[in-house]
């Protein structure tokens, strides 16, 4: 796109079609009312992106000093200056060749614990790890982004719901310990929400976490299907989501590989498979409330042939 | 070196001490900003389920890397800038077909008690945000932030990082766009199933 150069007058409005400007005004969204963000998720957030960094810099630092170390002999041996304590934490200490040579330094500080959050009438919410970190979504319902949480209810309150790796935990009552590593109900009533709401109830559990998930499941395909797109694998990104499809049909995994896969294909030329993609999610959601986004964007790839291949079992 | 204290109302003292991880000198730029950030995400998008999320990741990334900010703009500029990135990231995260098909379906019906002036607000703000999806990022931020958001040029340049006959040429070509898209009288709708 060529942007001309030309000096625009200060005050020219933005919108000079009435219609366009008439649309504007009608739907212009207003300021929100409530801003559902506490401060202390976004400092255990801060603290959690500087951990993550700081495991990130091994090689820099510990080469650097390595480097410095070979500068200093190859310059005759004159003494290196004494180093700075170093404070960062190590991960995965890999020399050339596959050898371990450089030495791990632990951190002399630790990230602070979060502190209990109080996240609505009746809510509260522990870190149950250092790492936690959660988004508050709308009212008295939070996504859990790293760690675990103890998540506590007063009696008689409105449950909360609880967003994990793509599915939806509602609290009704009682104590629960809530992961991305799992669930474990300590006291109370939970139940796991299904895409089409459907209810399965939770039990009060001994307390042992619950597996991670198996390589296939529907979250780790999802997973690595979004870090082929990031890594800007479109190819490895659909073969990934076309499994999810394949082996999972009735998740939320599914529903959303679903869409991913209609977006996707129709990027790579192939809107028959598109077509396919779109049309399986209105067969196995029929009443699906996205039905008018959907049909849009089955009508936006133009009469064709279908073409399903793997997508159908 | 000693700590100052927060030194109410003047910006620059503000921003050195949220520098030095002075906590309460950064609940303040949350608190003075947070409301700002979130009409802007929320314009952004025309999604309210996901305007905290985008809040929290704007202050995340802020707090995170203040020592980037050089302190020659103000500090919402700055704040917006980012609310701009976060959306950007957003639009192509597949996080928000995820969030789409949990809200589509945790919404409460439509019924006879939601007033009809709602629903046509609601109406008109799909229609809007249905055709701004289908501009390109660079046309669709300059417009929310002209003609939704109501910023001036210079603001507007400002947060983008262009120069505003820059933000003058893309907010005329989205129009363009949009009245095709919407099929304003006086311009043809534009075909479905044309290019990708």
């Amino acid at each position: 796109m060529t942007e001309p150069r030309f000096t625009p007058a200060a005050d020219e409005s933005a919108v000079r079609d009435p219609d366009l400007q008439a649309l504007v005004d009608r739907a212009r969204p207003p300021a929100p009312s409530h801003v559902g963000v506490e401060f202390q998720s976004i400092r255990s957030g801060v603290e959690a992106r500087r951990s993550s960094r700081r495991g990130g810099l091994l090689l820099t630092v510990v080469g650097a000093t390595a480097a410095a170390a070979a500068l200093a002999w190859f310059s005759g041996g004159r003494a290196i200056p004494p180093q700075p304590a170093t404070e960062i934490a190590v991960s995965d200490p890999i020399g050339p060749g596959g050898t371990d040579r450089f030495e791990r330094v632990r951190t002399p500080t630790q990230p602070p614990v979060p502190q209990p959050v109080a996240l609505g009438e009746g809510i509260t919410l522990e870190p149950a790890v250092p790492e936690a970190v959660h988004r508050v979504m709308e009212t008295r319902f939070f996504e859990i982004k790293t760690g675990a949480y103890r998540v506590s209810l007063a009696p008689k309150v409105e449950p909360v719901r609880v967003l994990l790796n793509d599915r939806v935990l509602e609290l009704a009552s009682g104590t629960a310990l809530v992961g991305v590593d799992g669930v474990t109900l300590l006291e109370g009533s939970a139940a796991w929400i299904g895409a089409d709401g459907t209810r399965q109830a939770v039990s009060v559990e001994s307390g042992e976490p619950r597996k991670r998930s198996s390589r296939n499941s529907a979250v780790a395909l999802s997973r690595r299907a979004e870090s082929r797109l990031q890594a800007g694998d479109r190819a490895g990104a659909i073969a990934l989501l076309e499994q999810i499809a394949a082996r999972h049909p009735r998740s939320s995994a599914a529903r959303s590989a679903l869409m991913d896969l209609g977006r996707l294909y129709k990027a790579s030329g192939q809107r028959a498979r598109a077509r396919c993609a779109y049309d399986i999610y209105l067969e196995r959601w029929p009443s699906t409330p996205l039905r008018p986004d959907i049909e849009r964007a089955r009508k936006g790839l133009g009469d064709g042939p279908v073409t399903c291949g793997s997508l159908r079992r | 070196m000693p700590v100052r204290p927060v030194a109410a109302g003047a910006p620059g003292d503000l921003i050195e001490a949220a520098r030095r991880g002075d906590s309460a000198a950064q609940q303040r730029i949350f608190q003075d900003h947070r409301h700002s950030v979130a009409r802007l995400a929320f314009r952004l998008t025309g999604d309210a389920s996901i305007v905290d999320d985008l809040v929290q990741e704007v202050f995340i990334s802020a707090f995170a890397s203040l020592a980037s900010f050089r302190g020659d703009a103000r500090i919402e500029t700055w704040l917006h800038t980012i609310t701009v990135n976060k959306a950007r990231n957003f639009w192509d995260s597949t996080q928000r077909r995820r969030r789409r098909e949990y809200g589509a379906s945790a919404r409460t019906p439509d019924g006879p008690d939601t007033p009809e002036e709602e629903l046509a607000v609601q109406e008109h703000r799909q229609q809007l945000y249905g055709a701004l999806e289908q501009l390109p990022d660079k046309l669709r931020v300059a417009f929310v932030l002209r003609a939704i958001e109501g910023q001036s040029l210079q603001e507007a340049a400002d947060v983008l990082g262009v120069p505003i006959s820059t933000v003058s040429y893309r907010t005329r070509r989205a129009e363009e766009r949009l009245c095709q898209i919407l099929g304003l009288p006086g311009r043809p709708p534009r075909r479905e199933g044309g290019s990708s």
